[in-house]
């Protein structure tokens, strides 16, 4: 089943979910996709190791690195991308807090927009829905897509 | 009114005119064994319609037409009217073609726009100012079903009679994309507007179902002034683009969507299978 | 609808001008992407998921750039990157953030 199906109802939408509303999306999910009448409804998620979590968070990370290889890119072009590389940017794609600081020394004003290039590639890419009229908060966008792809790997 | 003059030398004008060119300048598809089915490429300056249902295989082929005329010396020109075409740089990069190196060096473009656009005529239209740009000598146009969304169905023999002469007049050989639901029955219409006698050459694909598995089909319905292969070809759409294969010689009733083995081969088949069973 | 005019900016300038909404960013990154974009306003807009109106100052601000180019085509206005001025504003935001210093640097 496609994660963008219940991740767009708006009545689960919540910008910020909480860990409760990330766990009953999980179960709704499941159920959803099970096929089997025999299925036990009282399902709880796979427990996840410390190595499926590293997994996890490895692979996460590659995702985000290579969306802001694309978003700033797409909007400035190779030549700044390589000297954004340069100045260590890529590297603290996954740190929100250094890569935000960066940004707004290299762009000011305009850090902003980069971040909800990055955030809105990311969504699309994860099959969240991206709300342009809601309040933007880049490190809160990363740790909801974090969220979602940990929850994928879960649910395999 | 002058026509302007293309690269070759000859104005389009002329060639509209004056009679078929020259075997030798054939414009070449740079797919081997479709430039053989057509003697040697498609006629300069002619208006190409490459039909097929979704998935057959069009766009490949097409940019790969396109693709091969750069590495030959011919600029090319993909107009889509395709909502997000960054998907066709995406598609060709994945076979090892990349578009975007081509546009660098202004010897490729692809141009997403809308069909009323190109339908709107004036002093100055859309493609006047996209041929400018690179002077290309080739054109796909991507696709003319999607310009026939846009105009009357009584007016769309006469709004593609417009596109196709006015790249006619200007020399540059076009390929333009029709997407059908189907190319089956007694009749070869491959559209239901009448376009087929409008363009100089027929290329169909078509995909079909032998022995239970998909495959897919080639084949030239009509080129005006020259000979060509007429026979049904299988192709593959691999990881470097069309590659054609052999004829469907053990089979017959592809086009009618009936496809069986022949007479001959079916008796060879029982021949082996009685063979196999006195042993 | 509205004449671009190039006037002398500086890189920092320019850089705000380009960053300034997230409506800019999502032009930027479309015709980018899509280098041999032509269409009307109307038809930009849709493609980015918002309404004309939404849109249309980002426009003339790009315009007056010089980073679009605007033209008549029959009864349509029909706006289009310039690929020279692209490559040229690119370079120029590529040359300012050069002397950006943010610590360490490889």
């Amino acid at each position: 089943m496609k994660l963008e199906s219940w991740v767009t109802d708006s009545s689960l939408l919540s910008y910020c979910p909480t860990g409760q509303d990330m766990m009953g999306m999980a179960i709704r999910m499941r159920e959803s996709s099970s096929t089997n009448p025999q299925d036990n409804l009282e399902w709880t998620p796979k427990s996840t190791g410390p190595d499926q979590r590293f997994a996890a968070e490895k692979s996460f990370s590659s995702v985000l690195v290579n969306t802001v290889r694309e978003a700033v890119g797409n909007a400035l072009g190779r030549n700044v991308l390589e000297i954004l590389t340069s100045k260590g940017l890529l590297d603290d794609a996954s740190n929100s807090k250094e890569f935000d600081r960066k940004l707004q020394l290299l762009f000011g004003n305009g850090a902003a927009v980069l971040e909800r290039i990055v955030v809105k590639d990311l969504n699309r890419r994860l099959g969240i829905r991206y709300d342009s009229e809601a309040r933007f908060d880049y490190g809160k966008s990363l740790e909801t897509a974090k969220e979602v792809c940990f929850m994928e790997s879960r649910l395999k | 009114m002058t026509a302007p003059r293309s690269k070759a030398g000859a104005s389009g004008f002329d060639q509209l005119f004056s009679g078929r060119a020259e075997e030798g300048l054939r414009v070449k598809t740079g797919i081997v064994e479709l430039d053989d089915m057509l003697r040697g490429g498609f006629m300069p300056g002619d208006a190409v319609m490459l039909a097929g249902s979704a998935g057959t295989g069009k766009t490949t082929l097409a940019l790969q037409y396109l693709v091969n005329g750069v590495k030959l010396g011919e600029p090319g020109i993909y107009v889509t009217f395709e909502e997000l075409p960054d998907q066709i740089y995406r598609d060709a990069k994945n076979l090892g073609w990349d578009l975007r190196k081509m546009e660098e060096a202004d010897k490729f473009r692809v141009i997403c726009t809308s069909p009323n656009l190109v339908l709107e005529s004036g002093d100055d239209s859309l493609l006047d100012e996209v041929l400018r740009d690179i002077q290309p000598r080739r054109i796909v146009i991507d696709s003319l079903s999607h310009l026939e969304m846009f105009v009357k169905k009584d007016d769309m023999r006469m709004e593609a009679y417009r596109v196709i002469r006015y790249l006619k007049t200007r020399g540059v050989s076009s390929v333009l994309l029709w997407e059908s639901p189907q190319i089956s029955g007694g009749s070869f219409s491959i559209t239901d507007v009448g376009l087929s006698f409008l363009v100089d050459c027929i290329v169909a694909l078509k995909p079909v179902e032998i022995e239970s598995s998909l495959r897919k089909a080639l084949v030239i319905l009509k080129m005006r002034g020259s000979d060509h292969d007429k026979r049904l070809r299988e192709f593959e759409i691999t990881s470097t683009g069309i590659k054609i294969e052999s004829t469907f010689s053990n089979y017959e009733g592809i086009i009618s969507g009936s496809p069986r083995k022949v007479a001959s081969e079916k008796f060879m088949e029982l021949f082996r299978g009685a063979s196999e069973k006195h042993k | 609808m509205f004449h671009g005019e190039q006037a002398e900016m500086s890189e920092q300038e320019i850089l705000s001008t380009l960053l300034a909404s997230e409506i800019r960013g999502d032009l930027l990154v479309l015709f980018h992407k899509n280098p041999g974009l032509i269409d009307t306003v109307d038809g930009i807009a849709r493609r980015i998921g918002r309404t004309t109106i939404a849109v249309i100052s980002d426009v003339r601000e790009l315009l007056q750039l010089g980073l679009l180019k605007q033209k008549r085509i029959g009864a349509s206005e029909i706006v289009y990157l310039d690929r020279a001025r692209d490559r040229e504003i690119l370079e120029s935001v590529a040359n300012h953030l050069k002397t950006v210093r943010i610590g360490r640097e490889k």
